[in-house]
């Protein structure tokens, strides 16, 4: 079987969990490789990109700045994909990932994911329940933050 | 041109006509004497007596008689087809040289039409006009006094022995020539008119064509393709419906014709053999008269078909001269701009939308703001300042007389002509030709346009006068055009167009050789070299290079063509023998096949109609079954028994496979990469001396590879194309520090854009636009759309612009007051289309104190 690795790097993100295998080989042949290493950047927050890139090996920081500081909010991983949110909505990047250490990733343009999209809707739709779960998620996060930082400020008071 | 083709022809072509005629007249008697010599050969050489004869004073026997007479026949035969060979020949020249005219005249009255009238003209008409309606009239007035004379004096020779024969079937044979006179014209009358309508019609659906494309997006996005085709489709048929009319009335006419002619020798024998049997006219003679009466169908026949011509040809003539009928003699070319006391000037000048004429002024020197809300307006009025007017020697003046560098008027979205960037940004410096080329060739075109009533003006003589346009010479030219792209902000999208493009080696071997040293620098320096290896798959000739196609590595260079991609040699019988020599044709076959099954296989379930696999794929979609086909094939009865074209097929997809970006694993690991490596010296051996194919050699410039590729000597590496930026920054450094990058600019100004400049985005094309006219030094600018508010990018390009105008004047159109901010002098419009001005924005919407010329103009 062609594509092997990648497609079961696809299977194990959410975002392509529940999508056919044969979806996901085409969409691994759809992919370009890309290499970086130690240190060089991925993405750079503020940019304009539309491209989305999934991890097959190696470890990459998630750098944010804010007010002329920068600092790493998160490490990524195999099998994790990341630029997603620039490839679907167009939005500037907003954070810059960074390799550390050799990274391997699969690139996906924008075009080319919008056309498979076009043509399996199924996929799509495993796309959008993966997204409103994760966006779910985001919620009750944040209504936990803003519940115990209201929580703060009462005690504070 | 005159209202009748007959008028024109002779106007244009009377003495060539009368040439015509003279050699028409030549060979009447040299046709006689071709009739009369075989007469002679039979009657005196072959059956006479009397010999020896006296010819010239030479004594001739019988035998040297009749050798004397046939080569006399032979030169009369010889001396007529020359003369029709002379004819036929000026006849096409004349016709060529009269459609040019026509065609020449029509455009000439086309090109001086009042913009507002050119507006409204449809190119797809004109076009039908210019090219297809007028190519048969070229051709029929080439003889169009010849053929009458020569068919019609043919007749009256003929009509003239029949009639003195006997006079009674002579006029017999002439009976019904009278009807054919009188019915025909009749008949004619109708198809004229048909053609007029047939004509008509063409150019209707010339015009609905034209404008379906124009008005692409719209139609579609209307979703109103169906009505248009339907539309053409009801063109077509009403085409079909007049076109078989004229069939069935053409052919009425042939059938009465040749009726006539039929029933002729019938009324022949009926009078003729009356009056043999009363013995007033001999068998012979009546035999005479039936055989010269055959003789007459041919030149009326002929006659017949000139009429129908030139019915046609002057119907055609007219229904096109009367679209150019309001056009009349355009006004003559402006030479010098009307010189005023300010930078432009309009005087009373007729501008459209506005309810009266308007006046008004942008100072010397000054910025100026045009503040009208209504965008239409606002472009109408600063087309009519920069000159673009009616009657402009009297209503415009400026403040230079020479004309192309007065005023500039530069549009947000300017037309981007065919042709290079180059050619794009010099158009506005081709006003006249300044220095004509010396060569045979050149003198041959202006003659030729002497001779055709068209303007010596041509493309190859040097059209820049560098002095009147404010520069040194053509090098300061050459010099401000790249100043002025880097000023634009161009010079980087110019950098990337340069290095993209081939070099002609013939003209640019010096910098090919720059730039090899260039290769040679990066390999030698450790930490390029190293960013090389990490970024580029460089070309060498013991490895294989992933990141370049399969033929690529297999035949270790490039097709010269670069329409040609190695696809295309899949079927050539070189390249077959040279690979099957080398012993991988089947391989290829093989890797080939694999490639496809793979490709169907993963793109199983997309539909037929899909652009995936347009995008992705490596054979068109629409050849699915095909390859299918193949496959099926060679799996029953393996790849060997697929026929050669089949073969073909598969290795030309082979071919473009490059094993990084598609990643199929067909290369089995490094076997088949091995095979293809080890058969490489072969392969490249066998090719050698092929003049199609230029091999890589790392010592060496590709003359089909790009500047870039040049340099870099390999493709970059598909996985790590994000990050080689650091490098390409230290190669343009290096590129720059040797003195190359403007060269790189000059090989990119060169490079031609695609049509209308569909390459450039909105962005280049604006840039563009306004170096074509900073270029020209214009004594004024007019940013129509452009520049138009007081935002910061908008200011600062104001002040770009104005500082590159070295002191000329600025003047912009602006939607509101805010927009005037920054102005000098202030041009305003109102609502109703009255026209004030004042000084400075302060001055407020009243024409007011200072710089106000003429004062407010209400209309």
């Amino acid at each position: 079987m062609k594509f092997e690795a990648e497609v079961n790097a696809l299977q194990r993100t959410p975002m392509f969990q529940g999508v056919d295998p044969s979806r996901l080989r085409l969409l691994a042949f759809m992919g370009e490789d890309r290499t970086f290493r130690d240190g060089e950047l991925i993405v750079r927050q503020g940019e304009t990109s539309d491209s989305a890139y999934l991890i097959l090996s190696g470890k990459a920081d998630v750098i944010v700045e804010f007010g002329g500081s920068s600092s790493v909010v998160a490490q990524l991983g195999q099998s994790e994909v990341f630029g997603e949110m620039a490839m679907l909505c167009e939005t500037p990047r907003t954070a810059t990932v960074r390799a550390t250490g050799e990274l391997r990733t699969l690139l996906f343009e924008r075009e080319g994911m919008l056309r498979l999209l076009r043509e399996f809707p199924e996929m799509a739709i495993e796309m959008s329940r993966s997204l409103a779960q994760r966006l779910e998620r985001t919620t009750m996060e944040l209504a936990r933050m803003r519940a115990g930082s209201s929580a703060d400020a009462s005690s504070g008071a | 041109m005159a209202e009748k083709m007959t008028t024109f022809v002779w106007r244009h072509s009377a003495r060539d006509q009368m040439l015509m005629l003279v050699l028409t007249l030549c060979s009447f008697p040299i046709i006689w004497i071709s009739l009369e010599l075989p007469k002679r050969i039979i009657n005196d050489a072959i059956d006479g007596q009397d010999f020896p004869r006296e010819l010239w004073s030479f004594s001739l026997g019988q035998t040297d008689y009749l050798i004397a007479l046939c080569a006399a026949y032979l030169a009369a035969i010889t001396a007529n087809n020359a003369i029709k060979y002379v004819q036929n020949m000026h006849r096409g020249i004349l016709g060529e040289r009269m459609l040019r005219r026509m065609r020449f005249d029509l455009f000439r009255r086309v090109m001086g039409r009042p913009l507002s009238r050119l507006r409204s003209t449809s190119p797809g008409e004109l076009v039908q006009m210019i090219s297809a309606e007028l190519a048969p009239i070229g051709d029929f007035i080439g003889a169009i006094i010849a053929t009458p004379i020569s068919q019609g004096g043919s007749f009256l020779v003929y009509l003239a022995f029949i009639l003195a024969q006997n006079t009674y079937i002579g006029l017999a044979a002439l009976a019904l020539y009278p009807v054919q006179a009188w019915l025909i014209p009749k008949l004619q009358a109708k198809v004229v008119a048909m053609i007029r309508d047939r004509l008509a019609n063409i150019r209707a659906m010339a015009r609905e064509i034209d404008e379906s494309i124009d008005a692409a997006t719209e139609l579609r996005g209307l979703r109103a393709r169906r009505w248009h085709m339907a539309i053409v489709s009801r063109q077509l048929y009403d085409n079909y419906q007049i076109r078989r009319r004229i069939f069935i009335l053409k052919f009425l006419i042939k059938f009465v014709n040749n009726v006539a002619n039929h029933l002729t020798p019938f009324f022949i024998f009926l009078i003729g053999g009356y009056f043999v049997i009363q013995g007033k006219l001999n068998i012979g003679a009546l035999t005479a008269v039936l055989i010269a009466y055959k003789d007459l169908a041919a030149p009326w026949k002929e006659l017949l078909r000139f009429y129908q011509d030139y019915s046609d040809m002057s119907a055609r003539y007219t229904s096109i001269m009367e679209n150019f009928d309001e056009d009349g003699e355009p006004e003559s070319l402006l030479d010098r701009a009307p010189v005023g006391d300010h930078a432009l000037e309009l005087k009373e000048a007729p501008v459209d939308g506005f309810p009266a004429p308007v006046s008004c002024h942008a100072p010397k020197g000054a910025m100026t703001a045009v503040v009208c809300e209504d965008a239409n307006s606002r472009s109408a009025l600063l087309q009519a300042m920069s000159g673009l007017v009616d009657d402009a020697p009297r209503r415009w003046s400026a403040a230079t007389p020479v004309l192309y560098r007065a005023a500039v008027y530069v549009p947000a979205d300017p037309r981007v002509f065919t042709g290079s960037i180059r050619s794009n940004l010099l158009h506005g410096l081709m006003f006249q030709p300044v220095e004509r080329v010396d060569n045979p060739e050149r003198v041959l075109r202006g003659r030729e346009a002497q001779l055709t009533g068209a303007p010596e003006d041509d493309t190859e003589d040097n059209w820049i006068d560098a002095q009147e346009a404010g520069y040194d010479d053509l090098d300061a030219v050459e010099t401000r055009m790249l100043d002025l792209v880097r000023r634009l902000g161009m010079e980087d999208d110019l950098y990337m167009v340069g290095l993209g493009c081939r070099l002609d080696m013939t003209r640019q071997a010096p910098l090919a050789d720059k730039l090899l040293e260039l290769r040679g620098s990066i390999a030698a320096d450790p930490d390029l070299a190293e960013m090389r290896r990490d970024f580029i798959d460089v070309f060498d000739a013991d490895s294989y290079a992933p990141n370049a196609s399969l033929a690529d590595n297999l035949f270790f260079g490039l097709p010269r063509d670069p329409q040609l991609r190695w696809a295309d040699f899949a079927d050539d019988r070189a390249v077959q023998r040279a690979l099957d020599e080398a012993g991988v044709k089947v391989m290829l076959v093989e890797v080939g096949l694999d490639l496809c099954d793979t490709l169907i296989s993963l793109f199983e379930g997309v539909a037929a109609d899909s652009d995936l696999f347009k995008r992705y794929g490596l054979f068109p979609r629409a050849e699915t079954p095909a390859v299918e086909a193949i496959l099926r094939k060679s799996k029953q009865r393996g790849p060997a028994r697929l026929n050669r074209s089949e073969q073909a097929r598969m290795m030309g997809i082979a071919f473009s496979y490059c094993s990084a970006r598609y990643r199929l694993g067909v290369m089995r690991e490094s076997e088949r990469v091995e095979a293809l490596l080890a058969a490489r010296p072969a392969v490249r051996a066998a090719l050698k001396d092929d003049p199609r194919f230029a091999p890589f050699d790392a010592d060496a410039y590709h003359p089909a590879m790009s500047i870039a590729d040049n340099i870099f000597f390999g493709p970059t590496r598909v996985e790590r194309r994000d990050s080689w930026q650091p490098f390409k920054e230290k190669v343009d450094a290096l590129v720059e520090e040797r003195g190359l990058r403007g060269l790189i600019l000059r090989a990119g100004v060169d490079q031609r854009l695609g049509e209308n400049g569909i390459a450039l985005n909105a962005l280049q094309r604006r840039k563009l636009g306004l170096a074509r006219a900073l270029i020209k030094h214009p004594s004024a600018i007019v940013l129509d759309g452009l520049a138009m508010s007081d935002s910061g990018p908008d200011q600062a390009l104001r002040a770009l612009i104005r500082d590159e105008m070295d002191g000329g004047a600025v003047i912009w159109g602006a939607a509101s007051e805010q927009g005037a901010a920054q102005a000098d002098h202030v041009i305003r419009v109102d609502a109703n289309g009255h026209v004030s001005q004042g000084c400075g924005p302060a001055s407020g919407s009243d024409a007011g104190s200072g710089g106000v010329d003429g004062g407010s103009d209400a209309g």
